[in-house]
């Protein structure tokens, strides 16, 4: 990435931030694209694996896009963040779709229902429920949502969170705990959770 | 507890709280609590067991997430080779057509069921934009405005599919290339000498013909496509031009979304008013212009220049130097640049591209009529708009002279612009066909007579002498009264037409009668008379004044059910509504409608239909005047009887059920029936001279169309939903003349309170 593309995305932060139109958009398509170059390059190292952390993506993303700059705005970094959690919310919940739409034919929406006890779930999220649990976080407790955005899709730590969200510390692992609680409670049901 | 979460749980504090707030605020008071206190703790606070279990619950969940949640996700690999998808929701796809588009990619595809599959193209939003609400947005609107038009050259859409991943447009495929591909072909193949020029200039000018078409199909339905360009225009292997990509297409009646895309980087195609919209916008200027079809008639210009000359007009070196090109510089004319072009076709282009919207083609019906004439090699019509600019041009230049010489020249631009309306008018007009039913004799010198119905005065004034039946009329939108007359014996006929849109053509057959000394069974006969319309009302939207009603027959009753089903079986009508209503489920031979409702008058019937059953008649519908004249007497009653609402009055439903049942259509239908009275009856709210039902029963439909508006119709007189005091006699209360269905078609609109009756002149004067 070369010094111009960087200085592009500090330029779109800054629209976004001024909340010009089409901003965000144009961020999100430059966080995309960025995020897809990286997997292809590192599926070209790894060629084995056939998993990718998106977080591990995030953060080269965001070294080659807004590294070079001396010290970005908090803001522009929560920004940043932001948007690409939600690409990679929406990867994934694009994915699983696919997959679904794949293997039931196309026709509704599998929910599985599982009768194991939380925290000895194995094997992977239903993704589609997760997404629509999360949405409805987002209506019950905006920033809850948005903390566990920023660290289960962007890779953010407490601390991370905190700072971007100019939130104290203990805030943001009450919104974390809430949010995983909600969570678990829509995903796995209200009996299993308790 | 520290400060800052008391901040937060300010937001939920007040009273009363819904149990997602007081769940969020009990969480976070406990969050600091040991666990096994917790419990204590919650039912010290809250006496709701489902609270409390609730919040626990949360603490349960967060304590010991599924390892899901408690790890970061993974994602396969298999989203990165999603570029090159290989089926979509009952699609396989066979190759990629283009990446170019602003939204979405094309591929060429088929369907997955069918037998021996079609192909069609498919349109799918761009993975990195379907993070976009607003994108998505865009891209179903893209879908619900093509599916409202319907026009040979524009891309029909087949399907649009949002379930199951990402957004797609599934429409026709056409086989062959882009405009811009087709013109460079073209010119390939005259510089091969493989074509004439005049034959390339003929397949340009035919193609952008097609698509100003196309765009006026557009416009009349309220649709501006805004990005007219080469590459949204499709030619296929026949030559075909078909407009494509109404991704950033405006529907009139729709809130704008912003605008992401609408400033493309390359502003090439662009009008001069869509330059300053977008200069107004980065200047935050809030009072910006509609950008509406005329726009597009500039576009489509573009697009015939660069064709016809090779050369873009505007274009420079950088997107700012070729918008200010196309705010502020005449191109050079296109002969300039292929000295080939023909005259009268580099004038074309050049009213196309008036940067003044008085002197561009209003609408791109002027431009597709101009080329159409220019292929047929006849006369444009774009001559009077150039007139009229450069005589403005030289008023501008040589103001001080024309002020010292007078008003002279202020006299000849006027009256260049008023030929500029007529010229309007010409190429915004629709064909109506008139002839006669075959029994009439016709001779030479039977003659058609066209007038214009005036909404203010009972006059009606003769615009047009057409000449002898059959023949083909062009008019432009309004509402016109057809009198003809057969030279002989003086039978006439007459009948209304109202043309809503430029190019909706009709078909009209006249049945003559000869003057009758008396009125036909069923007609009451009224003497000319001058009389003050609306002279008794309390708020008419009509001011007092006089008018003068010729002599006229009008129907005793309103049409019947029965009388109207006669015509729906000889001229094979759609049925009202209600009447399919009461069919469901019977068989096929039933009768059309409820036989214990024979007598009742018709409802639901659309303006349209009214006039067709009345020129079936060898009738016409009585205008306003006719009708509130006949009914009060000349203006002497207030009611049809007389003053004052006799206690027998017919029931109507009371106001509560009118309240819930106007919009009900099951009740309205039901209601109908039980409030409704044959068309002959209540003879004591007749008038003295033998009218019924003027105050009560159904509403009636009039011929007249309201003061200058011809998307309404009026109605007048009381229905059965509302008391003869409820209502003003002669309030002017209006119908639509069409409503939009959900799929954007339009039909008549109808009404259950509201029918008609028919009425005949004795003899019309023309």
């Amino acid at each position: 990435m070369d010094s111009s593309s960087s200085g592009e995305v500090t330029n779109l932060l800054q629209a976004v931030r001024a909340g010009q139109a089409g901003a965000t958009d144009q961020l999100l398509r430059v966080v995309y694209s960025e995020l897809r170059r990286i997997a292809a390059a590192k599926l070209g190292q790894r060629g084995g694996s056939d998993e990718l952390c998106p977080t591990e993506l995030v953060s080269e993303a965001y070294l080659r896009l807004l590294g070079k700059e001396v010290v970005p705005e908090w803001e522009d970094r929560k920004h940043f963040y932001r948007t690409a959690a939600l690409v990679v919310r929406n990867i994934l919940v694009d994915q699983a779709k696919r997959r679904g739409a794949k293997v039931h034919g196309g026709k509704a929406r599998h929910i599985e229902i599982t009768d194991q006890v939380p925290g000895k779930h194995s094997g992977s999220l239903d993704m589609v429920a997760l997404d629509d649990a999360l949405t409805e976080l987002e209506q019950i407790r905006p920033p809850a949502a948005e903390v566990f955005g920023l660290e289960y899709f962007a890779g953010l730590t407490h601390d991370e969170v905190a700072l971007s969200m100019d939130l104290p510390v203990s805030a943001v692992r009450r919104h974390w705990d809430f949010a995983r609680g909600h969570l678990a409670r829509r995903l796995y049901g209200d009996e299993s959770a308790n | 507890m520290s400060s800052e979460s008391l901040d937060w749980r300010l937001l939920y504090q007040n009273p009363p709280m819904n149990p997602d707030d007081l769940i969020n605020h009990l969480f976070d008071e406990a969050h600091g609590i040991p666990r096994e206190e917790r419990e204590a703790f919650l039912r010290s606070r809250c006496d709701d067991e489902v609270v409390v279990r609730r919040v626990l619950g949360l603490f349960a969940g967060a304590e010991s997430p599924p390892s899901g949640l408690a790890d970061s996700p993974t994602v396969p690999m298999a989203w990165l080779p999603d570029t090159n998808p290989s089926q979509f929701d009952g699609f396989r796809i066979i190759r990629l057509i283009s990446d170019k588009g602003g939204m979405g990619v094309v591929y060429l595809a088929e369907e997955e069921e069918l037998r021996r599959p079609r192909q069609i193209a498919l349109k799918v939003i761009r993975p990195e934009l379907m993070l976009s609400g607003e994108i998505r947005e865009r891209f179903r609107r893209e879908a619900a405005t093509v599916a409202r038009l319907d026009h040979p050259a524009i891309v029909p859409v087949y399907r649009y599919s949002e379930r199951e991943g990402p957004q797609f447009i599934a429409m026709k495929y056409i086989d062959g290339q882009t405009f811009g591909e087709y013109c460079g072909e073209l010119s390939r193949m005259q510089d091969r000498r493989e074509m004439s020029e005049s034959e390339r200039e003929r397949r340009i000018v035919g193609g952008v013909q097609r698509i100003a078409e196309a765009l006026n199909h557009a416009h009349g339905l309220q649709v501006v496509h805004r990005d007219v360009k080469p590459t949204n225009i499709l030619v296929d292997r026949e030559g075909n031009a078909y407009l494509s990509d109404f991704g950033i297409a405006k529907v009139a009646d729709e809130p704008a979304l912003t605008a992401t895309m609408q400033n493309p980087h390359t502003p090439d195609y662009a009008s001069p008013e869509q330059v300053r919209r977008a200069d107004a916008q980065a200047a935050r200027d809030s009072a910006q212009a509609e950008i509406d079809g005329q726009s597009d008639v500039f576009s489509l210009g573009v697009v015939l220049y660069e064709a016809l000359g090779g050369t873009h007009p505007f274009r420079a070196r950088d997107a700012n130097q070729t918008r200010e090109a196309i705010r502020s510089l005449d191109p050079p004319g296109v002969r300039k640049r292929r000295r080939e072009i023909p005259r009268r076709l580099e004038q074309i282009v050049r009213i196309a591209l008036e940067k003044d919207r008085r002197f561009r083609y209003p609408t791109a019906a002027h431009l597709a009529t101009d080329l159409g004439c220019w292929l047929r090699g006849e006369p444009i019509f774009g001559r009077e708009i150039s007139r009229a600019r450069k005589c403005l041009r030289w008023i501008h230049r040589n103001r001080g002279r024309a002020i010292a010489g007078g008003f002279g020249a202020f006299v000849i631009a006027s009256a260049v612009l008023a030929s500029l309306l007529v010229m309007q008018h010409r190429g915004s007009t629709a064909a109506v066909d008139v002839s006669a039913v075959e029994s009439t004799p016709l001779d030479a010198r039977t003659a058609l007579w066209i007038a214009r119905v005036s909404p203010t005065t009972a006059k009606l004034e003769v615009f047009k002498d057409a000449g002898v039946l059959p023949r083909r009329v062009r008019l432009k939108p309004g509402a016109y009264r057809l009198l003809a007359r057969v030279g002989t014996d003086g039978a006439f006929a007459e009948t209304s037409v109202v043309i809503m849109r430029p190019g909706e053509d009709q078909a009209v057959e006249l049945i003559f009668t000869k003057p009758q000394p008396n009125p036909s069974p069923g007609m009451i006969r009224f003497k000319q008379g001058t009389y003050e319309f609306g002279s008794v009302d309390r708020k008419s939207l009509q001011a007092a004044s006089e008018v003068t009603v010729e002599e006229f027959d009008l129907d005793e009753a309103e049409v019947s059910n029965a009388e109207y089903d006669e015509f729906v079986r000889a001229t094979v009508r759609a049925l009202p509504g209600y009447w399919k209503a009461w069919r469901e489920g019977k068989p096929a031979d039933a009768p059309h409608f409820d036989p214990a409702l024979a007598d009742h008058p018709v409802v639901d019937v659309s303006w349209n239909d009214a006039v067709a059953y009345a020129r079936w008649r060898g009738k016409r519908l009585p205008t306003m005047f006719e009708w509130d004249y006949a009914m009060r007497g000349g203006g002497k009653r207030t009611y049809p009887w007389g003053e004052g609402v006799p206690r027998s009055f017919p029931a109507v439903p009371c106001e509560d059920m009118q309240r819930g049942g106007l919009s009900n259509r099951p009740f309205l239908i039901m209601a109908y029936a039980k409030y409704t009275h044959p068309v002959r009856s209540h003879s004591e709210l007749a008038s003295p001279e033998g009218l019924y039902h003027g105050a009560s029963n159904v509403r009636e439909m009039v011929e007249s169309v309201s003061v200058s508006e011809t998307t309404v119709r009026v109605v007048l007189g009381a229905g059965w939903t509302q008391l003869p005091q409820v209502y003003t006699p002669n309030e002017i209360v209006t119908l639509p003349f069409e409503s939009v269905l959900g799929d954007g078609k339009r039909i008549g609109a109808t009404s259950m309170t509201v029918g008609f009756r028919c009425a005949k002149s004795v003899d019309p004067k023309q």
